[in-house]
């Protein structure tokens, strides 16, 4: 009689997987939570290099709105940029509660990229297990959805997890 | 004694050489083997030498078994045979004791261990226990496969050789070159032949079979002269460099092969072998002069030795003193021509010069660790921060407040101490140019040959040290204005015979400090530069219109040379003038930040100074401020600044704003409007210009302020921000900040991209 249940939603995810068209169960894992204009995003924790208040950022010419600039990360000059912007939302002016978030990935050839994100506020850390994860809806977010690696469904609410890969890698920030 | 020594010295050495090369399951060679170790054992038995009787015996019967099919795994008892003759020779040279060899042989098995341990001291169990323990253990490996041909292992070791070999061979390459100045030169000689010694040793560990083959041909070859058989004179020279060319090509193949894994392509090296072998088998012809002509600086002079063993003092001395008055006869081969010493004498004591000079040479090794250059960046990117750490805490109003004099002398001693730190670190990026240098001379010796030149290449400042990355990037547009400078700068041997010269040119090749930056100077007595042919040429190929030409200077003129289409040579040689040419090695240039200056005198030679920055890790740079914003400009970009009247500024049509200075007219860039920042001052008038210049064109810069000159770290902004044009990187500010570097090319470009 216990099992039932448990199998009933086991057959449920794999039906929404199937509906999706793609498995979600890799994405389960330790992630860094924050919040972004009114949103709660999700960021794989092995991609996060370190967490950082506001810290002087030194504009650059010739790159996108969403590139706030470049920073000082001990030495190493990292660009910066701001996600509201990225996500097409409206800025926001730093306050105490602001982060730089340090994300490092590594691109198709092997070379590593350093990158930093602004976001509102960081959360917690949080083990989502795949059977909380559901794949991208094509809906209900104002935001790319290319970015979007799945949803979790936690106690907290729904938090976007993001594919931190492809918004390093397919963000243009040159322009001209 | 001492000749049986020297046979077994040579049993071994032949021994070493076949080993290498064995096949495992090739039963010819095992026989030749086989019959040397016999030898080999024989000999040892009767020079007193029980050790080496021991392990020839040992080694002959594990051969033995394995010829029977005894021993199953071939591949292994070929590598022990291999490893049984580099143990014979290092107890032959002493360095190894009857310890070391009990441990090899219980290693492997082989009969004798025991009785050696019985033999030896009663510490031989205590101090090598290692080997003992470990033969179960070698045993119980299994079997290599064989048909894999790359293991990832194999690929390590298959590198560590490559990055070996090309470092031996580089330096066979400059040994080979003072080999010919100085044939007789000893130290040299060595220099050549270990090398090739180390790369047929490993290339045959490696399987390389080619590579083993041609080194091991190489090596005979030096061995020929180093035994005094043969000179090397300009034949063995450029067979000698064509070798270490063709095993070069060898080597990088085999790299190539690995990481593509696909099988290396086989190089066809009959001919060279059998060119090789001609002049070894000519080397008898020449051995009457070869024999007494040794020198070396450690030993004895061989004088001291003769007389030593019994030669009249006053001959020697004669013999010296007809030396200096011009007698162009080695001092052995004099004496045997008096009369006064027996050609068996001279050679004994030659003998004993080069046994006395034999282990010095192993001392001359520097001491030098390899690093990572990530590692260093890293350590440079700390220390940097440690600087701005400690500054900032310095700059604390809280601390300076304190008026405590041990705090003050404190904060002084540790600020001191970062500072040097820095400079160390700093200074470990750096290389002598020495070895870039030193490639040169190949390069000359090629050119001049293929184009019938003389020249003699001289070197100064070798030891001006320089930026290691920037050592790699500056090699071929070096080597490109040396070719230049002998195959167009130096004439023919007529016609500089002609023209009153001697008939060898001479290329200088000069590395010195100057204002923060080092200078490379190329300097030829060859024709010089001739204006007249230059433009002319330039306005054919349309690089100048005639306009241009009322204000070309002289040096601008010379300049030509350096732009995309330019080739004055009448003739498209094999060496220079390929179409693409000297415009490459400005481009270079120019990215390593540096700058060409070129005098030149019709008849007299021509002169190429290259201004490098020390290093490409540090800028000299000039800090502007543009509203809140700080920016550098390159210091070796920026002309001088003014601020200029109000009447000097104009607007003209179709150029955009203009400003005048002192009497020509230059463009005007608002910096503001390129990096986007709002200015406190828009008026020139009220701004301040600073004057630019890239490549000869001169623009003025707007903006608000001139902060200061100061030396910064060149930051990478990553690979994504590559595309920003503008900016050549960041630098981290004394307050910790990052500033921006401005690209002056960039800024040019987007100047014009504006105002089109």
């Amino acid at each position: 009689m216990n099992q039932e249940p448990v199998s009933q939603e086991h057959d449920d995810s794999s039906e929404l997987q199937a509906k999706a068209g793609r498995d979600v169960s890799h994405l389960a894992g330790k992630y860094l939570t924050f919040f972004l204009a009114g949103e709660q995003f999700g960021i794989e924790i092995t991609k996060i290099r370190e967490i950082l208040g506001v810290l002087d950022i030194t504009p650059v010419p010739q790159t996108a709105d969403f590139l706030l600039g470049v920073i000082n990360l001990r030495g190493k000059v990292i660009p910066v940029m701001d996600l509201r912007l990225r996500f097409n939302q409206e800025y926001r002016e730093p306050d105490e509660r602001t982060c730089i978030i340090v994300v490092e990935v590594t691109k198709d050839d092997g070379r590593r990229i350093l990158m930093s994100m602004v976001v509102d506020q960081v959360n917690e850390v949080l083990n989502v297990s795949a059977a909380d994860i559901d794949a991208t809806p094509a809906f209900g977010t104002n935001l790319d959805t290319a970015f979007i690696m799945g949803m979790a469904k936690t106690q907290g609410g729904v938090k976007i997890l993001l594919d931190v890969d492809r918004i390093v890698q397919e963000s243009r920030l040159v322009v001209g | 004694m001492s000749d049986q020594k020297e046979v077994i010295g040579s049993l071994l050495d032949d021994l070493a050489a076949e080993v290498v090369v064995l096949e495992p399951g090739d039963l010819m060679t095992y026989g030749d083997v086989l019959s040397r170790l016999e030898q080999l054992s024989i000999i040892c038995d009767g020079a007193g030498e029980p050790l080496l009787a021991r392990l020839s015996d040992s080694l002959k019967a594990h051969l033995e078994a394995m010829i029977l099919g005894e021993y199953q795994d071939q591949d292994k008892g070929v590598q022990a045979l291999s490893e049984g003759v580099a143990m014979g020779q290092s107890v032959f040279r002493g360095e190894s004791d009857a310890t070391a060899l009990q441990g090899f042989l219980a290693a492997y098995n082989m009969p004798g261990a025991e009785e050696l341990a019985a033999g030896a001291a009663p510490q031989a169990g205590a101090d090598r226990p290692a080997p003992a323990a470990e033969a179960p253990e070698a045993e119980a490996a299994p079997p290599p496969a064989e048909a894999e041909p790359f293991t990832p292992e194999d690929e390590e070791l298959l590198s560590g050789f490559v990055a070996e070999a090309l470092e031996h061979l580089e330096s066979i390459e400059v040994n080979t070159l003072l080999l010919e100045d100085s044939p007789q030169d000893q130290e040299a000689l060595n220099a050549v032949f270990r090398p090739f010694h180390t790369i047929k040793g490993v290339s045959g560990f490696l399987n390389l079979q080619d590579i083993n083959h041609l080194a091991h041909a190489l090596e005979n070859l030096l061995d020929q002269a180093r035994s005094g058989s043969l000179i090397i004179e300009s034949v063995a020279i450029d067979i000698i460099l064509a070798g270490v060319d063709v095993l070069r090509q060898m080597i990088n193949e085999s790299q190539a092969a690995a990481s593509e894994r696909r099988p290396r392509t086989a190089f066809d090296t009959a001919s060279l072998e059998a060119r090789i072998e001609q002049v070894i088998n000519s080397a008898g012809e020449t051995e009457a002069e070869a024999a007494p002509a040794q020198a070396k600086p450690e030993a004895p002079p061989l004088g001291e030795l003769l007389v030593s063993d019994g030669i009249p003092p006053e001959a020697v001395e004669q013999a010296l003193s007809r030396q200096k008055e011009g007698a162009l006869r080695p001092l052995g081969e004099l004496l045997v021509h008096e009369g006064a010493a027996k050609p068996s004498q001279v050679a004994g004591a030659l003998k004993t010069q080069k046994a006395m000079s034999q282990p010095q040479a192993k001392s001359l090794a520097v001491q030098e660790v390899k690093i990572d250059t990530v590692k260093l960046d890293n350590l440079l990117d700390m220390v940097g921060e440690l600087v701005i750490a400690g500054s900032m805490v310095r700059a604390n109003p809280n601390v300076q407040a304190i008026s405590d004099r041990k705090l003050v002398a404190d904060l002084g001693q540790l600020s001191r101490i970062t500072t040097e730190l820095q400079k160390t670190t700093m200074s470990m990026r750096m290389v002598p140019i020495k070895q870039t240098f030193q490639k040169m001379v190949r390069v000359v010796r090629d050119t001049a040959k293929k184009r019938g030149r003389k020249v003699a290449l001289e070197l100064e400042g070798e030891g001006t040290e320089i930026d290691r990355n920037m050592v790699e990037k500056f090699y071929d547009p070096l080597m490109h204005m040396v070719r230049n400078s002998v195959d167009h700068g130096i004439e023919s041997p007529e016609e500089r015979l002609a023209a009153g010269k001697p008939e060898e040119g001479t290329v200088v090749l000069a590395a010195y400090h100057k204002g923060g930056n080092v200078c490379i100077e190329i300097r030829d007595d060859g024709n010089g530069l001739d204006r007249e042919r230059i433009v002319a040429k330039a306005l054919e190929n349309e690089i100048i219109t005639e306009e241009d030409l009322e204000n070309l200077g002289e040096e601008e003129a010379y300049h030509l040379i350096f732009k995309p289409g330019f080739s004055t040579a009448e003739v498209v040689t094999e060496i220079s003038g390929r179409g693409v040419g000297m415009d490459v090695v400005q481009r270079t240039i120019d990215e390593l930040r540096g700058k060409v200056e070129i005098s030149s005198e019709l008849g007299k030679g021509t002169t190429f100074i290259i201004a490098l920055p020390l290093t490409l890790a540090i800028i000299d740079g000039m800090v502007v401020e543009v509203g809140v914003e700080r920016f550098i400009l390159p210091t070796i970009s920026v002309a001088e600044s003014l601020r200029p009247n109000e009447k000097d500024y104009s607007t003209v049509q179709g150029r955009g704003e203009m400003i005048m200075i002192r009497g020509s007219l230059l463009p005007l860039i608002r910096l503001h409007g390129i990096v986007g920042v709002e200015p406190s001052q828009r008026n020139p008038w009220e701004a301040l210009l600073v004057v630019v210049e890239h490549h000869g064109q001169k623009r003025c810069l707007l903006v608000d302020r001139l902060v200061g000159r100061q030396e910064v770290v060149i930051k990478s902004l990553g690979e994504s921000l590559k595309g920003v044009k503008v900016v050549a990187g960041g630098a981290i500010m004394g307050d910790g900040r990052v500033g921006l570097i401005l690209d002056v090319e960039g800024v040019f470009r987007a100047h014009e991209g504006r105002r089109g």
